[in-house]
């Protein structure tokens, strides 16, 4: 199978038709059985798994630890909301506006990044997540100030949901809830920037970032620009970003500095280290945990009577922890574990 | 021209604050090369330590040596359970594992004192000194801010210049082979950088605590402040921690008094992004070299 993927053009022709395949059939026939909160739960695991996939590239493959990814979720999705508000953008144009924007950014930042050793790297990317989402109360006519910019969500569509003329989805009635096509509109997202990662990571870009990553002296002498490796992961990174910010507008309903605050690049971090900093697998789990985690606790203080503070601070506290446990034990996370678990019993027998 | 005088005064005092909690990162990383983006929430639990021992006992001085024990032995924990087992061959590990605890201890803090706002109380009038029927441009708190970080500055001074432990830790600092072949015990040494930098961003936080609303996440900001006074300063250099932490305090606080205090997180990400482009290491720092 391995062996399979690697002939030219069967890894572009496979991705493509498993995420066809994984979208069209899969995604969409589990949104289509399970109830409204289900769909927004899992609407907001592929808003994050979208992000993650960006910080697999960033963090895992070209070894930059950002904190600045809620940042520029922000980015995409302030994008998203003058795309669509003051522009009157479909959703679709509107997203490859914020997706835009995102690689403008990152390739900026990237190309300031890219001289920056590992904590001068996340010191700058945390005052980005720091100081970027104040920017909006900078120009509150345009964006909306504190209490940010509603994005009209206006769906289930009436009408036909058309990208550049060719008719996607609908029309739905009116009791299609707007949780499906939240769901639906991350999910796509996060499909076609699975496609994307896949053949970046998968590829040769991936062995350059992975070679630029171990030892950027060797790489730059078989000829890879470590500089250059660097400044492409972040942009990537940044639009993977962006996209994910501008399905989150589109899930909260609203874009406000509060919406995207540090809290948010810290919880992308702990995905992505839970996951597995280098598997795009681990992307999933990850955005599963940062889902999952939260409601686990609600419903344990539920049944066990535990105070709100209890309930508010301990996913916090797990996350933390979680991170420290794996950073120490299994630094390749649950996924890095579980591959490197599988090749030792398969060497033993 | 008043105005300007309170704000380079307040400047001063906010500046020496961020210059004792970059001063902690730099300890830390001239002892064990990692930057501890922990220390804020690290400073945060010692600060609501010593607003709850404040407000048990009606003494200031307490809590502030309560607060300061704590910052030590906090620092040491997180230095001996956390940072060491780290592996050698991850170094993107330390970095994550540093903000891992971070999370944890903001967790925490909420979990212990709530997630509201809390006033810390102002211990001394922050009114102008009046002496001999003279207004002086400052008041009793700036000098109690001065004087205790001068005070703390002097002995970390003399700890590093004039005793044997600070001799031996910046031998683990500067060379930990050489160090350890002398008998130098690195381990214990670098465990100590950490503890010194607990005091040191303890301090910090009960002394700038009074100036703002104490919650799990209110520190943050500061972290952005310090570690951009610590990378502009150079990361290694003590002195261009205090010298940069002054001059980033006038200019925010300018900022603040002339514009609003919402700009001050965005002047010094643009602060930091200018030095990081024209000097990646910093102003005080060397040129890292290369190993191949």
């Amino acid at each position: 199978m391995a062996a399979l993927f690697r002939i030219p053009g069967v890894r572009l022709i496979g991705s493509l038709l498993l995420v066809i395949v994984g979208y069209r059939i899969v995604y969409l026939w589990i949104n289509d059985n399970v109830d409204p909160l289900m769909n927004f739960w899992i609407a907001q695991g592929a808003v994050y798994a979208t992000a993650l996939f960006g910080m697999v590239i960033l963090v895992g493959l070209s070894g930059q630890v950002s904190l600045g990814n809620g940042a520029l979720m922000a980015v995409g999705g302030y994008g998203f909301g003058v795309a669509s508000l003051a522009w009157g953008l479909d959703p679709f144009p509107a997203v490859v506006v914020s997706v835009l924007l995102g690689i403008g950014f990152g390739l900026v930042v990237g190309v300031i990044a890219a001289r920056l050793r590992g904590p001068y790297l996340a010191g700058l990317t945390l005052a980005l997540a720091v100081g970027l989402p104040a920017i909006a109360n900078r120009f509150p006519a345009a964006l909306g100030g504190e209490e940010g910019l509603f994005v009209d969500v206006s769906y289930p569509p009436e009408q036909a949901v058309t990208a550049f003329g060719v008719r996607l989805w609908g029309p739905y009635d009116l009791d299609f809830p707007v949780e499906r096509w939240q769901a639906w509109l991350a999910g796509a997202l996060m499909f076609a920037t699975l496609f994307v990662a896949v053949n970046l990571a998968r590829g040769r870009q991936g062995r350059i970032w992975r070679a630029a990553r171990d030892n950027p002296v060797a790489a730059a002498l078989c000829g890879v620009n470590p500089a250059n490796a660097k400044v492409l992961a972040f942009t990537v990174s940044s639009a993977a970003a962006a996209a994910a910010g501008a399905a989150f507008a589109q899930l909260l309903g609203v874009v406000s500095p509060g919406a995207f605050a540090l809290g948010l690049s810290l919880s992308l971090l702990v995905g992505v280290v839970l996951g597995g900093r280098s598997s795009l697998t681990g992307a999933f789990i990850g955005a599963a945990i940062l889902v999952a985690l939260p409601q686990l606790v609600v419903q344990a203080a539920g049944s066990g009577g535990w105070d709100v503070r209890v309930t508010d601070n301990l996913p916090t506290i797990l996350y933390g922890l979680l991170v420290v446990l794996v950073v120490i034990l299994a630094p390749g996370g649950i996924v890095g574990s579980l591959t490197s678990g599988w090749r030792r019993l398969r060497h033993r027998g | 021209m008043v105005e300007f005088g309170s704000y380079l005064l307040g400047g001063v005092t906010s500046g020496i604050i961020y210059a004792l909690l970059a001063l902690a990162l730099v300890l830390i990383y001239r002892s064990s090369g990692v930057v501890n983006f922990a220390q804020v929430g690290q400073a945060t639990i010692t600060c609501y330590i010593a607003l709850t021992v404040q407000l048990r006992t009606g003494s200031w001085l307490l809590g502030l040596v309560t607060a300061l024990i704590a910052g030590v032995l906090l620092g040491l924990i997180v230095q001996v359970f956390v940072l060491r087992p780290v592996r050698r061959s991850d170094p993107a590990g330390a970095l994550i594992a540093s903000f891992g605890v971070l999370i944890a201890l903001q967790g925490v803090a909420g979990l212990v004192w709530s997630g509201e706002f809390r006033a810390f109380p102002q211990p001394f009038p922050d009114t102008p000194l009046v002496i001999g029927g003279a207004a002086l441009p400052f008041s009793v708190y700036n000098l109690v801010t001065l004087i205790a970080a001068a005070l703390l500055v002097v002995f970390l001074a003399w700890l590093f210049n004039r005793t044997d432990v600070g001799l031996a830790m910046r031998a683990s600092a500067h060379n930990p082979e050489v160090a350890r072949l002398s008998g130098v015990r690195v381990g214990r040494m670098i465990a100590l950088g950490w503890g010194l930098a607990g005091l040191v961003g303890a301090l910090a936080g009960v002394l700038v605590a009074p100036l703002t609303l104490l919650s799990p996440t209110s520190f943050n900001v500061l972290l952005v402040f310090a570690f951009t006074v610590a990378v502009v300063g150079g990361l290694e250099s003590p002195v261009g921690a205090v010298a940069i932490g002054i001059f980033t305090g006038v200019v925010l606080s300018l900022v603040t008094g002339y514009t609003d205090a919402t700009n001050t997180p965005l002047v010094a990400l643009a602060l930091l992004v200018i030095s990081l482009i024209l000097k990646p290491e910093g102003a005080f720092g060397h040129r890292a070299t290369r190993e191949v």
